[in-house]
């Protein structure tokens, strides 16, 4: 995986929430922002300030109301709901805060499910979960019912999830928000894991874990919707 | 008023069209004034958003416009019972002034949101909207026949009058009351033979250029088009002129209605969708020639002008069999 290849241009993004309404808000003002690819990049700062609204922009699963995004060379913000659908499910895996898994279904079902729409084999589909069960340390867990499971667990689940499709950048909002300090590191622990494999990890976070952790190259401080500085690590 | 259930139905389901179509123009106008892909503005994202919304409606309210042409001509069909003097949809449509008039609308609708419906489906396949202004350039040329055939509909039901005594096909097509009925008197008093021939020489000429374009001769898209066109309309005129004098086994019955009943199976609908939907098909190949060079549409496009072209071939050739057949059939001797 390239350094270019994953490229995320942010151009001048505003986003504003109840247009024209009385509870108009305004979640991002003109934020501009090359990310690199291969990199692990956190934003940080506090509840309001605009980092889940870029999250989103950057996956595609909102639509800036000014200015535009590049994700691999192409611009995702201009695309139809068909096509940014596509590039979604084949660039982006999301971990949400609340991790958003569905109860009543088994933690196998929950992350094959993604899958499904690609049209790709329920027998190939099924292997790579399990494989990927192995490697997050939940083989045992795959037919319990996520209620059943752990924080820890559901979470790694949540991140098998995100992984089935094999997408190039992995999104994360507020990761650690109901994990323990050690289920924290961990969850760094598999971060690093997939960087080092060639994932590009985009975190939304302000856990000093998250943010101090050793493998975030970059640090980007938000504030009202603002950028307001960015520490670049080694 | 009649208060007949496909009448209130047509009504309100084209009083939504039309609703739909006038909103629909609103942004047209705004996209062929405004539209810059290039540009990041709030303007420009606000119109992308709402461009894939209302084609995406529209699309629907085109194919519901569609059907309804066929739902129009079964009710008109249904009520001519309620009419002293009419046997078939000719009498119902010919019960206040409005009924010729709303049909031809809803003929010209048919087609173009038909051909609507081709270029938003081509534009759909590529990620840059190469098609949007052309789309709604279209979609405002169309907006007029859309609200035209809703009026005239509507003024057609709600001026239906049960106590009205109408006239029956028979009469009604050879005499002149109107320019609607003047023109079928017109294509009903064409010479057989030489129509004969002509009809089977476009059949043969679109299906042969349909099947060409098919295989690979690009060039020939434009000339296939044409040639459906001239089908469609040489097979129109066959079918009123001939082709229905078989099927009704009497000389001088040149109803296009009649055609619709029971007593002749419904071939009618049979006739009339392939002959529209083959024209459809056919002329849409020929309006998406010019956008064959454009970057993002050049390995989508000819791949669904060569599915239209054999969508099209194919009901050429349904209507073209179904017409030999049921003359073949036929107990009726034209004389020469």
């Amino acid at each position: 995986m390239g350094y270019e290849s994953d490229m995320i241009e942010i151009r001048h993004v505003t986003k504003v929430f109840n247009k024209n309404r009385p509870n108009e808000f305004t979640a991002l003002h003109g934020v501009s922002l090359d990310l690199k690819g291969n990199r692990a990049i956190v934003f940080s700062g506090p509840s309001g300030s605009g980092k889940t609204t870029l999250l989103s922009i950057i996956g595609g699963m909102a639509k800036p109301t000014q200015g535009r995004i590049f994700v691999q060379g192409e611009e995702i913000s201009r695309l139809s709901g068909r096509f940014l659908t596509e590039v979604r499910r084949r660039t982006f895996g999301f971990i949400f805060q609340q991790l958003n898994l569905i109860r009543g279904m088994t933690a196998l079902e929950n992350v094959m499910l993604p899958g499904y729409p690609t049209g790709e084999r329920r027998r190939d589909l099924r292997k790579r979960a399990i494989r990927l069960f192995e490697t997050l340390n939940l083989g045992n867990r795959a037919e319990a019912k996520v209620e059943w499971l752990s924080g820890g667990e559901a979470q790694r689940v949540a991140i098998a999830r995100a992984l089935i499709n094999d997408p190039s950048i992995l999104i994360a909002d507020e990761p650690t928000a109901h994990l323990d300090s050690k289920l924290s590191q961990d969850f760094m622990g598999i971060m690093e894991r997939l960087k080092e494999g060639g994932k590009t990890i985009i975190l939304a976070s302000h856990d000093p874990i998250v943010c101090g952790s050793r493998i975030v190259e970059r640090l980007v401080r938000m504030r009202d919707g603002l950028i307001l500085g960015q520490e670049v690590g080694e | 008023m009649i208060l007949h259930p496909l009448i209130i139905a047509l009504v309100v389901g084209s009083a939504l069209v039309s609703l739909m179509t006038l909103t629909s123009s609103w942004l047209g106008f705004r996209i062929l004034k405004c539209w810059d892909i290039v540009s990041g503005s709030e303007l420009q994202i606000e119109l992308e958003k709402k461009t894939y919304l209302v084609s995406t409606l529209m699309a629907y309210a085109f194919i519901f416009e569609i059907l309804s042409f066929f739902l129009f001509i079964y009710t008109a069909e249904d009520l001519h019972w309620l009419f002293t003097g009419a046997m078939c949809a000719a009498g119902s449509l010919n019960a206040n002034e409005y009924g010729y008039r709303a049909l031809l609308m809803k003929i010209a609708a048919f087609i173009l949101a038909g051909l609507w419906l081709v270029m938003n489906h081509a534009d759909n396949r590529a990620r840059d909207y190469p098609l949007i202004k052309e789309k709604y350039a279209f979609l405002l040329l169309l907006t007029p026949f859309v609200l035209a055939g809703t009026y005239f509909q509507g003024a057609y039901f709600l001026n239906l009058r049960a106590n009205v005594i109408t006239s029956c096909c028979g009469s009604l097509f050879g005499s002149d009351h109107t320019l609607t009925q003047n023109l079928m008197s017109f294509i009903s008093g064409f010479r057989v033979n030489p129509l004969r021939e002509a009809f089977y020489l476009t059949a043969f000429f679109s299906m042969g250029a349909g099947i060409l374009f098919h295989r690979g001769f690009d060039w020939l898209g434009s000339v296939f088009s044409a040639s459906s066109l001239t089908f469609f309309l040489v097979s129109a005129v066959s079918l009123v002129s001939f082709i229905c004098l078989y099927i009704y086994e009497l000389p001088t019955h040149h109803c296009p209605f009649c055609l619709l009943q029971s007593d002749y199976f419904y071939i009618g609908y049979l006739f009339y969708g392939s002959l529209l939907g083959g024209v459809i098909s056919g002329v849409g190949v020929g309006i998406l020639m010019p956008f064959r060079r454009i970057g993002s549409l050049k390995e989508s496009l000819p791949e669904f002008q060569k599915k239209l072209a054999c969508l099209s071939a194919i009901l050429s050739f349904a209507f073209t069999a179904l017409a030999t057949w049921k003359m073949i059939c036929s107990n009726f001797i034209l004389p020469l």
